[in-house]
């Protein structure tokens, strides 16, 4: 019950389309039996002496004193069956497109919505690339399924039954005889389809090891020409493009085998069929016409048994679509249950013994974080990679809970604030943005849509994008990514940054992302802000000593604790970790200012 | 996402290419229309034919041999009717049925030989596709890889990776199998006229009037159709894309509280992907049961003036075996135009993407005008004189550069972002040619030396490192394919990046994925210091190498590229003071111009351009 409400539970809604179709189908595959008995009626019955074999209600349409005027009426009644078939025929799929595209469309909208809403997390444990086909190509399997391969395993069935009912009417001996290669047929074919997988996903495996290396000879191009590398590239394909092609052979080879083996069954089946039938029309058990219809309705349901053995052994692959669609929705949304408290923020922010740790690993990344910074203050955060750092601020923006201690802002717990509203407020810039691949307008523009030029145009200028902006070709009109301009790791820096100050925050938080940004620039910025944006709590996180000794307050961070926490006079008195970074990072300048005094 | 979709259809069209119940039929099952996107229309149809028949040419005593296996099939095929006129005329309307089964035995083995036929022809024609398709993608790959950078630049590496992939897929399909539907219809076709005539011209001649119609609306049909599919493949490409692009930057979503900001763009999206495929189905769905009605229109016409010519004019003018011959003729008459109509367009698709592949093949290639002096190992001494460079006519990037580097010199190039400074290095590998000056290394042009050797000895570490999917043990050992596993561990701890690597669960086994995106920026660039001082360079270019790395790594790696640096002439792209510093020759570029140059004192004294920046970026 389960399994079926996994396979039905997206149909609702439209549901009575789906059946529609099916009941259209139904009909049609009764009609389609129809041909050969008419058949049957012109030779037994028309020109011979023998019943007629169609329904008792057709009979009575074709009634006529002559033969002349009979034939007519069969040629009329039956051509008047076809316009009602083309009719029919044109209504299902009108019916059944509509059905699959409406639930497809549904079930992209769930999903896609539901993935938005599951925690960080969640999204930084899951492979992007997985969920993508889960929502793409999973999608697509359904889709596939719902609108082709279930009807068509319907339509088959729904023949197979009108098929054999009517061979059974006419010759219950001749029925067995006609159907008796068909179970071995489909057993064939069932059996071989879910076991030639295994051969196609070789292929497919070997399609994308070439495609990979095509693609990443591609990509890399300049790295293959700089090492001179070309011809061992082109080697590399080719061995790639060889066992593609062998692979496919051999594939080919086995559909081959299959085609032709079942092809030479479904002859001995018509063989067989042909000579029985023969020798009950010589010893007048059998209608010559019967004989004809027999082997006319055999040929409706023997040749797409194959078929249906494969569309079968296919069902599997929808039940781990469905299953790999299900997991997502099992998920439960992050913001279920969240609070409504939504304060305008000030950006007092304490941290009172805060400790974190993942739920499967014991040990803390956090522990006893105590620290107060009042509104408007600018505090540097700096520790060695990997000290939690940025842990610290996942917690500030609640995209990871803590376990122990209270984080408040402006006195409220940080539990008691909407989250969104909580992220909307506070600007964190990442060391690694991610750029949509739209214009720089647009990039800028999306973490406040409603800003106009002239705000887009000073925050780039506050983020010391401006100029390289306006010397694109198209200015803040251009594409950014592969179908556009491929921006340098500084200037996505200074986008993200940009993007941060559209709308006043009253905390910022820059994750390492001055990095690739030179030291001039990185200055000019960070006065810019000092001027323009006096009330917000600026959080600085780093490891360069330089960026963070102009702070008010430096807190210094190693292996999940405050170690220390002062200005930056203070901090190189006291021995310390700050002291050895600061030793180790200013010998250089010291070197290069000794250097300049010699010279 | 491209590359999952191709995967799935090759299955499908594998499935097309040999599956005989997928493909078209003149008993009747309409294959679905569905290619993959569309490119625009073919330009030079003739040459492009020309060059395929080149292809074909190879194999031509198979294809020769499948023509007249199709051939005898095809008549053999188009003999029923006229048995079953026989049938009608001889024994149904003479009450006599002894010999009718002599028929149907005889129209069981036609079933089987023309089975055989297709099963066979259609086989060998998979096979030699196979062949061909193989052949060329690996000719157009070997000049992808010899074409100059700017082809890549011109052309964007998504086209190019298209053209190998898609295109290919395209002439894969026309020549696998459309080709051959293609013959097979037109054989068919002939046929049938042949055959219909001999039975009775007067009929035949009135279905000969339906070709028109029935060719006008399936090409109407099938143009709707494919285009309401290329609007669904559109629409499906823009909302993968979407998802794709959302999926990857949910954190940002997410970090921001932008939760549903997308929902609206997708959700439309998800709309027009909804209309159009509904559209598409609805045209494909017209076809069959259009068809479907012609056929018993044409045979209910065949029927009627037959009937009235049997009643007016009688024998031996005509009989009703020849009606009933004539009317079973025309129901075989209309698949194959239905089928020629579609399968034109195919055609015409895969003449199209091959046209683009021979596009890709006729590309230039950088080696053709290799130099030819051997390189073994250079001294070092270069010499840029007068060099003049642009990407495109308009824009001057480099100007009249003029300097010179003494063998085991490290130049240091300061300047601000844009002026020209990547370039400068770009230019010395000859990944662009430059528009006026020669560059001189040991005191020979640039252009006189084997342009692979030339690179190889000179070391690079771009930027922005292209890693490959690969293990990290791979990426290294890039730089020297003959290289021990010792050699590149050895490189890996010079360069730094042992530590990180040891560490790593799978340690030198550890894959990296597509564009090395589970390596941090900083741990990318040591691997492709590794790789770089793995192949020992003679001359050695490093790009802000060491910019993204944190302050301990940089201190560790500072001290082995300075071993590294220090047999080798160098240049060196640097924001720190203490490189710059160090360097024999500091080199000031800006707006494409080499406006200073000199040691770091006698810069300083100048109390120019470089002066200024010193003071901006070092002195406060």
């Amino acid at each position: 019950m389960k399994q079926i409400n996994r396979f039905t539970k997206w149909m609702k809604g439209s549901f009575h389309l789906y059946l529609g179709g099916l009941f259209i189908i139904f009909l049609l595959q009764y009609f389609r039996t129809l041909p050969p008995l008419f058949v049957q009626h012109i030779i037994d019955y028309v020109f011979g002496v023998e019943p007629s074999n169609l329904p008792g209600f057709m009979q009575r349409w074709l009634l006529a004193d002559t033969v002349q005027q009979q034939l007519i009426l069969v040629a009329v009644v039956s051509v008047l069956f076809t316009l009602i078939r083309v009719v029919m025929i044109f209504a299902q799929r009108v019916l059944l497109a509509k059905f699959t595209e409406q639930v497809a469309y549904g079930l992209r909208n769930t999903l896609y919505k539901h993935l938005q809403n599951l925690s960080y997390h969640y999204h930084t444990n899951a492979e992007t690339g997985d969920l993508i086909q889960r929502v793409t190509t999973d999608v697509d399997t359904y889709r596939m399924f719902v609108g082709e391969q279930f009807v068509e395993v319907a339509r088959m069935t729904f023949l197979l039954i009108f098929a054999s009912y009517q061979m059974l009417q006419m010759n219950v001996t001749m029925t067995f005889i006609s159907l008796i290669i068909a179970p071995i047929i489909f057993t064939i074919a069932f059996v071989y389809f879910m076991n030639v997988k295994r051969i196609f996903t070789e292929v497919e495996e070997a399609e994308g090891k070439m495609t990979t290396t095509l693609q990443e000879g591609v990509t890399g191009i300049r790295v293959v020409k700089a090492f001179g590398n070309e011809r061992h590239e082109i080697e590399k394909f080719r061995n790639d493009s060889e066992i593609f092609r062998n692979q496919s052979y051999r594939l080919v080879k086995l559909m081959a085998f299959f085609w032709g083996g079942t092809d030479a069954l479904i002859f001995a089946q018509y063989a067989l069929t042909a000579s029985f039938g023969i020798y009950f029309v010589v010893q007048g058990t059998l209608g010559t016409g019967q004989f004809i219809a027999f082997l006319a309705l055999l040929g409706l349901i023997v040749w797409p048994i194959r078929q249906l053995g494969r569309i079968i052994g296919d069902f599997g692959k929808t039940v781990v679509a469905l299953k790999r669609i299900d997991e997502i929705m099992d998920q439960s949304s992050e913001h279920e249950g969240d609070s409504d408290f939504a304060p305008t923020l000030q950006g007092n922010i304490t941290f009172e013994g805060v400790s974190f740790h993942f739920e499967d690993d014991p040990n803390h990344l956090l522990k006893n974080i105590s620290f107060d910074v009042k509104a408007g203050e600018t505090v540097a955060i700096i520790g060695r990679t990997g000290s939690g750092k940025s842990t610290l601020i996942s917690l500030l923006i609640r995209l990871l809970e803590h376990q122990e201690g209270r984080i408040l802002i402006d006195g409220h717990p940080i539990e008691t604030i909407n989250k969104k509203a909580l992220r909307k407020q506070i600007g964190l810039i990442l060391q690694e943005p991610f750029l949509y691949s739209k214009t720089v307008a647009e990039n800028i523009r999306i973490m406040h849509r409603e800003a106009d030029q002239q705000t887009i145009h000073s925050a780039a200028r506050l983020a010391r994008l401006h100029d390289d902006i306006v010397n694109f070709e198209e200015g803040y009109e251009t594409l950014v990514g592969e179908r556009g301009v491929t921006l340098s790791g500084g200037q996505k820096q200074r986008l993200a940054i940009a993007r941060m100050l559209l709308k006043d925050k009253p905390v910022l938080v820059f994750d390492d992302s001055l990095s690739a940004v030179d030291t001039e620039t990185d200055r000019q910025i960070r006065e810019a802000l000092s001027d323009t944006w006096r009330d917000t709590t600026v959080f600085i996180i780093t490891h360069r000593i330089t960026t963070a000794m102009e702070a008010d307050r430096i807190i210094v961070i190693d292996q999940g604790q405050v170690v220390q926490q002062g200005s930056h006079d203070e901090l190189i008195k006291a021995e310390g970790l700050y002291q050895s970074l600061w030793e180790i990072q200013s010998q250089v300048m010291d070197e290069t200012l000794k250097e300049g005094e010699d010279a | 996402m491209s590359k999952i979709l191709t995967k799935r259809e090759l299955k499908a069209d594998l499935l097309k290419t040999i599956d005989p119940s997928k493909a078209p039929t003149p008993q009747g099952g309409m294959r679905r229309n569905r290619g993959p996107m569309m490119g625009p229309k073919p330009k030079n149809v003739s040459a492009t034919i020309k060059r395929l028949l080149a292809y074909l040419g190879l194999y031509k005593f198979a294809i020769l041999f499948i023509a007249l296996t199709l051939i005898v099939a095809t008549f053999l095929n188009l003999l029923i009717p006229t048995l079953f006129s026989i049938a009608l005329d001889d024994y149904f309307l003479t009450f006599d049925f002894t010999g009718v089964y002599r028929i149907v035995l005889m129209i069981l083995g036609i079933a089987l030989i023309n089975s055989l036929v297709r099963f066979t022809s259609r086989f060998t024609m998979v096979r030699i596709t196979q062949k061909i398709i193989k052949q060329i993608r690996e000719e157009a790959f070997a000049k992808l890889m010899k074409a100059p950078i700017s082809y890549y630049d011109e052309k964007g590496a998504g086209d190019l990776v298209s053209r190998i992939s898609n295109d290919i897929d395209l002439i894969n399909q026309s020549l696998g199998q459309t080709v051959l539907e293609f013959i097979n219809s037109f054989i068919i076709l002939i046929g049938v006229t042949v055959l219909m005539f001999r039975l009775n011209w007067a009929l035949s001649l009135i279905v000969l009037g339906f070709i028109p119609i029935i060719l006008l609306f399936v090409v109407y049909i099938s143009k709707k159709t494919r285009k309401g599919f290329k609007e669904q493949q559109i629409h499906l490409a823009a909302l993968n894309g979407i998802i794709e692009e959302n999926i990857s930057g949910i954190k940002v979503v997410k970090l921001y509280g932008q939760e549903g900001a997308f929902t609206e763009e997708f959700s439309e999206e998800n709309e027009k992907l909804k209309t159009a495929g509904f559209m598409a189905q609805f045209y494909a769905g017209i076809l069959w049961p259009f068809i479907l009605f012609l056929n018993n229109l044409i045979y209910l016409v065949v029927i009627a003036v037959g009937a009235f010519l049997f009643i007016s004019i009688g024998a031996p003018f005509i009989t009703i075996g020849s009606i009933a011959g004539v009317s079973q003729y025309s129901r075989q008459f209309i698949m194959p135009i239905s089928n020629l109509g579609q399968q034109f367009n195919a055609l015409m698709q895969g003449i199209a993407g091959a046209e683009r592949v021979f596009e890709l093949i006729d590309a230039p290639s950088e080696y053709d005008a290799d130099g030819e002096r051997a390189i073994d190992t250079f001294k070092g001494a270069l010499a840029f004189e007068g060099v003049h460079f642009s990407y495109s006519e308009e824009v001057k990037v480099l100007e009249d550069i003029n300097f010179t580097a003494e063998p085991g010199q490290l130049i240091a190039i300061v300047g601000p972002t844009g002026g020209g400074k990547t370039t400068t290095i770009k230019v010395l590998n000859r990944f662009y040619n430059l528009d006026a000056g020669r560059i001189l290394i040991d005191g020979h042009d640039i252009q006189t030396y084997q342009m692979d050797a030339l690179r190889k000895r000179i070391g690079i570490v771009l930027q922005d490192t292209h890693l490959f999917k690969g293990t990290v043990f791979e990426n290294i050992h890039y730089g020297d394919f003959n290289a021990t596993e010792t050699e590149v561990i050895a490189a890996a701890k010079a360069a730094g990046a042992h530590d990180f690597i040891a560490k790593l669960p799978k340690r030198y086994d550890t894959l990296v994925t597509e564009g090395g995106q589970n390596f941090s920026q900083g741990e990318r660039q040591l691997i492709s210091i590794a790789r770089t001082l793995l192949n020992n360079p003679d001359l050695l270019i490093l790009d802000e190498a060491t910019s993204n790395i944190d302050t301990r790594t940089e201190a560790k790696i500072q001290a082995s590229l300075e071993v590294l640096m220090k047999n080798r002439t160098s240049i060196v792209i640097a924001h720190r003071l203490q490189t710059i510093q160090k360097a024999d020759k500091i080199l000031v570029i800006d707006h494409g111009k080499l406006i200073e140059q000199g040691t770091h004192a006698s810069l300083l004294e100048q109390k120019g351009f470089y002066y200024d920046l010193y003071q901006a970026q070092f002195a406060a």
